[in-house]
């Protein structure tokens, strides 16, 4: 804290002050003489007085003095610079802004965002640079960005750049953006760097002030409210990823309250022409979890949108995202043994078919296994392959993204047995060994042997009946640790074991269905089990989603036309058409791939071209900028550096300039001459 | 031998002219020792008949009135009224207070009146003592009436000088054992001291039958101070100063003297005493005028009253 004088010279003339305080005494002094006869009866009356004088006189003399005290500071023009320290001249002359866009400036607070608060404090700051002096402007969001390579003396375009600069809508990477506008500035000279930000505690609290060049100082600028209450929503979740056509499908998601107050909110889903309302209660700083269970007969790609009513920051109060919906789970069945079992199992697939209407049979030869992928297979089951060539079958494992169900033969399989070496070449320890034929007179038992396996849930309470009452007169030795065991025969040996290969879940049936090595295929559990390998182990065909300021790559279709690919924004009005230039069709290892530098607002992105939409994906504001609370004044100064400085916006001019004192002491100055006055007739008044 | 002058500041030849048609009576009777023109308290021998009283052993035998006996078959003496001369004593406050005032002070004037006053008294063949005081005793001047006797007192106001403080209770007290005869008490001061006080030293004189007479006196400046400014206030009688703005009391000085001067003339009232008012703008003359005015009444109807 300091206080400077426009015309210290004036001060000399502070001993004025003591010019009532003389003339005061001066008139006591000299008193003319007067003899009376006696002092007796003036004395009491002169003693009853004197008690309302005495104050009166100090106090007309403590106002005169005043008055003279506030004339001679008035003129002499005194400043005050409410902060410790002001900025070398040579530091003035190099400014850095560091002005935080990032979602949370997008904050209404009384009429005006925290952004157009910042543009104003920013535009302030610029105003009071000195000629001559040289600045820049680096922009906070995601990464940053700079208005001009280095420090400029053109302050006219950093101006125009902070009036036409749009907020974002990422969250704020601080240490990179706060690095560079330190490097701007850093040299010999050194020079300053304001920080014009909300200072949102979820992206500060862990900023390092503490590095900076002993020349550089740091003035934090805060524009925003300590704490303005938002709501929002967060994750959004579609269970299963991609549901079939009149499959009933969950969308969770979270809403969470940023809010000191408890809020009711009621939370509105919209997918397809599907609309759906939930109400939530949710306490403060909390968040709390709905769920919509929808279903939609129409197959193709839906938008998605999960909203709350619109509060001070509106862009986190959707949430966006699309949701696919598949005509059917497309099953393919590669028969390499010719027996019973196979056509039970095509019989349970098909029964699974005609009950659910969700899946779809597909006899596949061994020759089509590696155009699984195009043929859109969910779930491939390898029936009665011995783990021996063709060699495409191998290559059509480790490649395709469908999961499969690898279904070992009901019978020793020949001389060589089974060939389990996919296993080890993937690096899983698990290993099929020879067929166990069990004693005629004691077949062997299958139980349940992970309770909490997804796939076993139906036979939860006897349900779906018991697997115990299945007979096996023998079963392949599985042995390794490499598998998780779901179902198992009675001395232990897995019956069926899920496998993470290749990063998807591979499952070993060691289960003969052939009727003369067992008899589950006939049992009423054989059915509901495939029925959930089937349902469960199906693509998710999730759409990706991302997070605003996130670059947006794609891959394409061989046969997209690249001339007429169109990008579209849609945030739930009329789709909003990019400009072409933003989706770039890149030849990516003899893959087209469309690219999108930065999804800069959040909503649905539709890639299309003349055949129709190609890819239909989401970008969602982070929700890291939905809690709205800064970090507290304190913490901020002790965050700083030794020259880092806290002040309010309305406090910029002062940085510089200081805050003029005259009006003050003109005020003074008024009050003491309108009170010496007022007292002075109401004391003639009453006397 | 007392100095001879031929003519006195205080009694100048043209006040003993306008003296002549001025007389100074008590209200009372009093007790004198020489036959004169006051009515005594003791009856005696004069040609007028007061009233009958049964003889009692030891009276004069000449005083019987043989014809009431002739009537009545019993003796009874007749009393006649005595006729006796007065004593006046003045008291002069000659307190440092008195010297103010101009053209003339406060004690000028009271010296003007004590003269005209005792000229008076010894013209009508009464005794007049002076006693000059300030906080006690400065000259006293026993009861007389001769010429010489008024020459001494008015050699002594010519003399008189302002003195130190004003203390007339203790003047007063200190007077009881001169003032042995009773008489007609006159007091003549400016009264700038407690008035409890000074009644409390009157009470011995009203107790022996003393008719007791205040003449106030003060300058016109002390009723109605003047607008001075900031002034040094110095107290004539003790040197003791006081700064003010006089401006800032003027007011509360006034009433004060008011407050004052009504006090002294309550205290009066409630103890018998005939309280006099003056301002040293008026003549001393016609303070006789207001005097023999109030007497006159007062008079009539106390011997009416004896009657």
């Amino acid at each position: 804290m300091a206080l400077s004088f426009a015309n210290p010279w004036l001060l000399s003339f502070l001993a004025l002050g003591a010019l009532p305080v003389l003339i005061h005494l001066f008139a006591r002094r000299r008193p003319r003489r007067v003899p009376v006869s006696s002092l007796y009866h003036i004395r009491p009356v002169v003693k009853q007085t004197q008690k309302l004088r005495r104050p009166r006189d100090i106090i007309i003399l403590i106002l005169r003095t005043l008055l003279v005290l506030a004339l001679v500071i008035l003129f002499s023009r005194p400043i005050w610079h409410p902060k410790r320290s002001l900025a070398r001249s040579s530091q003035t002359n190099r400014v850095a802004l560091l002005i935080d866009r990032s979602l949370s400036m997008q904050c209404n607070e009384g009429g005006l965002t925290r952004f157009g608060s910042a543009q104003a404090a920013a535009l302030q700051v610029l105003e009071m640079l000195p000629a001559g002096a040289q600045a820049n402007i680096v922009w906070l969001a995601s990464g940053y960005e700079t208005t001009a390579d280095k420090l400029t003396d053109n302050i006219e375009l950093l101006r125009r750049d902070i009036e036409n600069k749009p907020v974002s809508y990422e969250m704020a990477s601080v240490q990179p953006a706060l690095d560079k506008a330190v490097e701007l500035v850093s040299s010999r000279e050194g020079g300053q760097v304001y920080v014009i930000s909300d200072f949102q505690t979820t992206n500060w609290k862990n900023a390092d002030f503490g590095r900076l060049p002993p020349n550089v100082q740091v003035l934090n600028i805060v524009v925003g409210r300590r704490q303005t209450p938002n709501h929002s929503i967060g994750k959004v979740e579609i269970s299963p990823a991609s549901p079939v056509a009149g499959e009933t499908f969950r969308v969770a998601c979270t809403v969470a309250n940023m809010g000191p107050d408890p809020v009711e909110q009621e939370v509105l889903l919209e997918v397809g022409t599907v609309i759906r309302q939930e109400k939530i209660t949710l306490a403060p700083y909390s968040q709390g979890n709905v769920s919509f269970d929808c279903t939609m007969k129409k197959r193709g790609r839906f938008p998605l949108k999960v909203s709350v009513s619109e509060d001070n920051l509106s862009a986190d109060n959707t949430r966006y995202g699309a949701v696919t919906i598949s005509p059917s789970i497309r099953v393919g069945v590669c028969g390499m043994a010719k027996d019973a079992g196979l056509r039970l199992l095509k019989n349970a697939i098909a029964t699974s078919a005609r009950e659910a209407g969700t899946v779809r049979l597909i006899e596949l030869p061994m020759q089509a296994l590696e155009t699984a992928d195009r043929m859109g297979l969910d779930v491939i089951l390898l029936y009665g392959w011995d783990g021996r060539g063709p060699a495409q079958v191998a290559a059509a494992i480790t490649a395709s993204k469908a999961t499969f169900v690898w279904v070992l033969p009901s019978g020793p399989g020949g001389a060589r047995g089974i060939d389990s070496s996919l296993f080890a070449k993937c690096g899983v320890d698990l290993a099929v060994g020879a067929w166990r034929r069990a004693d005629p007179g004691k077949p062997l038992s299958m139980a349940v042997a992970d309770p909490k396996h997804p796939l076993v849930g139906v036979f939860d309470g006897g349900r779906s009946g018991d697997m115990g009452l299945s007979d096996f007169r023998g079963a392949f030795q599985v042995t390794g640790d490499g598998g998780h065991t779901i179902l198992a025969y009675g001395d232990d040996a897995p019956a069926l074991v899920s496998v993470d290969l290749l990063k998807r879940t591979f499952f070993l049936w060691n289960i003969a269905l052939d009727p003369d090595t067992s008899n589950f295929a006939n049992s009423n559990t054989f059915l509901p089990i495939v029925q959930e390998l089937v349902l469960q182990n199906r693509i998710q065909k999730g759409h990706p989603t991302f997070v605003t300021g996130d670059s947006i790559s794609l891959p394409l279709p061989v046969d997209t036309d690249a001339a007429s690919l169109g990008l579209e924004l849609s945030q739930g009005g009329k789709p909003r058409q990019l400009p072409q230039r933003r989706a770039i069709v890149l030849p990516q290892k003899g893959q087209l791939r469309v690219f999108l530098e930065k999804a800069e607002e959040p909503g649905q992105y539709r890639f299309s071209d003349r055949s129709g939409t190609i890819h239909l994906v989401a970008a969602n504001v982070p929700a890291v900028e939905s809690d709205l609370r800064c970090l507290e004044k304190e913490k901020l100064q002790r965050r700083g550096s030794s020259s880092a400085l806290m002040l309010g916006k309305e406090s910029i001019r002062s940085i510089h300039k200081g805050i003029p004192l005259w009006p003050y002491f003109l005020a003074c100055g008024i009050v003491a001459f309108l009170a010496e006055s007022i007292l002075l007739a109401v004391w003639k008044v009453k006397e | 031998m007392p100095e001879q002058r031929t003519q006195y500041h205080f009694l100048k030849p043209e006040d003993v002219l306008k003296l002549r048609s001025y007389e100074f009576a008590p209200r009372m009777i009093v007790d004198g020792y020489f036959a004169g023109t006051h009515r005594s308290s003791h009856k005696g021998q004069s040609a007028d008949f007061f009233d009958y009283r049964e003889y009692s052993p030891g009276d004069d035998i000449r005083s019987i009135d043989w014809k009431v006996f002739a009537r009545s078959d019993r003796y009874f003496v007749r009393l006649f009224e005595q006729y006796t001369d007065m004593v006046c004593y003045l008291f002069l406050d000659s307190s440092g207070s008195m010297g103010y005032g101009k053209p003339f002070t406060k004690l000028e004037y009271c010296s003007f009146f004590a003269a005209a006053l005792s000229y008076l008294v010894i013209k009508q063949g009464d005794l007049v003592s002076v006693t000059v005081t300030d906080d006690g005793i400065r000259e006293h001047f026993p009861a007389g009436s001769t010429h010489g006797h008024l020459t001494n007192i008015l050699n002594c106001l010519e003399r008189n000088r302002p003195g130190r403080r004003t203390n007339l209770a203790q003047a007063l007290l200190r007077a009881t054992p001169l003032l042995k005869k009773r008489g007609i008490l006159i007091i003549i001061s400016d009264l700038l001291d407690s008035p409890g006080r000074f009644f409390t030293a009157l009470n011995p004189y009203l107790h022996r039958g003393f008719e007791v007479m205040i003449f106030h006196i003060l300058h016109p400046e002390e009723l109605k101070m003047p607008p001075r400014g900031y002034v040094r206030f110095e107290d004539m009688e003790t040197g003791r100063h006081l700064t003010t703005d006089s401006d800032t009391i003027l007011k509360g000085y006034v009433r004060a003297v008011e407050q004052a001067r009504l006090n002294v003339r309550a205290l009066s009232i409630r103890k018998g005493v005939t309280y006099t008012f003056a301002s040293t703008q008026t003549h001393y003359f016609n303070l006789f005028d207001e005097f023999t005015a109030k007497r006159g009444r007062s008079t009539a109807a106390r011997l009416n009253g004896i009657r």
